[in-house]
């Protein structure tokens, strides 16, 4: 399969996918398939974009759609984490390029555990959505999403002090 | 030994950002292969069990006088086969309205196909009261214990009951997927 398309749209928006699926499913082999999951329905849907918001909120609205689809269905299933041998590619040393991976890990364990309401908007603003994007994906008033940021900040603030 | 995480919440989003791996083509080729499988293993699973149902619906026309019962399993197959179809049909919402949207959508989704799996409860119900009815009137009218009549009504039961089963085992995922649904609607509006 040699859809230039799909090509684009996995050089462009499968890291958001796959942090966003991380963010919310512990198990790595479970978040990868969430994320492949995702980007098959953005290739999808991709059709259908009319240019109505940006591209990476399109993709954001999708992500989310196939989380919660992801959510309700594994309701029996326990989150299993466990923390990745893997490491990303090193331009830093292999020491420090484990430093930052880890504590990327923990960064992404600590906004798993914030209740959902919360952890929805915090991933969006750590990947650097505006809170009127952040409105418009998640469907709520700018005025909600400006308050529930702030107690998402303070909640991982006291998360960080207090592990 | 952990270094402190960065207070500054640009820090944060900068670290959080900086996992940029993404997902290759190879990847979504496989991830599409095992969707087709999947999605191939439970039609071939929905077919054996129609296949199951018209085996015994032509065995019972076949070998018994009872063209009655036949035509009851051959009518049930149908109409299961019908609400199968519909519910295979009706795919996922594309989902590229917001999360609040999508949530009502979903439950919506749910609603509906609880809908078309209470009816085809019913429909099996009606199956085996018109197979109860019928085999008691033919052992009425023969006045003696036939095994044939008794074997014959016990396959159309079975086939019945097969499809109840799965209805069931469907309606609790369904009716699980919904709660989950609504908790999180909910958890989303406070």
């Amino acid at each position: 399969m040699a859809d230039p398309n799909l090509e684009r749209i996995l050089r462009e928006h499968s890291a958001l996918a796959r942090r966003l699926a991380a963010s919310h499913e512990a198990n790595p082999e479970a978040a990868r398939d969430l994320a492949q999951e995702i980007m098959v329905a953005v290739w999808r849907a991709w059709p259908a974009f009319r240019q109505q918001c940006s591209e990476r909120t399109y993709v954001a609205r999708i992500a989310h759609n196939r989380i919660v689809s992801h959510i309700a269905r594994a309701v029996r299933q326990p989150a299993l984490y466990e923390l990745s041998d893997e490491l990303p590619s090193a331009t830093p040393s292999p020491e420090e390029a484990a430093i930052r991976h880890s504590d990327q890990q923990r960064l992404m364990a600590l906004v798993r555990s914030l209740p959902l309401a919360y952890r929805e908007v915090a991933v969006l603003m750590l990947e650097g959505f505006t809170p009127p994007e952040v409105a418009e994906t998640l469907g709520l008033t700018t005025n909600a999403v400006a308050i529930r940021g702030t107690r998402a900040r303070g909640m991982l603030r006291a998360l960080m002090e207090n592990p | 030994m952990n270094t402190p995480l960065p207070e500054d919440w640009n820090d944060l989003a900068r670290m959080w950002q900086a996992d940029a791996a993404g997902l290759s083509l190879p990847e979504i080729d496989e991830h599409l292969q095992r969707e087709k499988k999947q999605m191939a293993g439970v039609a071939a699973a929905e077919f054996a069990g129609l296949g199951v149902g018209l085996v015994a619906a032509a065995l019972v026309l076949l070998l018994t006088p009872m063209v009655w019962l036949g035509t009851v399993i051959i009518l049930f197959g149908g109409a299961s086969a019908w609400i199968a179809l519909r519910l295979r049909r009706a795919g996922r919402a594309q989902g590229s309205g917001d999360l609040l949207q999508s949530l009502k959508d979903s439950i919506e989704r749910e609603d509906w196909i609880a809908e078309q799996l209470r009816f085809g409860r019913v429909l099996s119900f009606v199956a085996l009261f018109a197979i109860i009815q019928a085999t008691s009137a033919q052992l009425f009218t023969l006045k003696a214990f036939s095994a044939t009549v008794l074997t014959a009504a016990g396959i159309g039961c079975a086939v019945v009951l097969g499809a109840l089963a799965w209805n069931v085992w469907l309606t609790a995922r369904s009716t699980r997927r919904r709660e989950r649904l609504k908790y999180l609607e909910d958890r989303m509006k406070t």
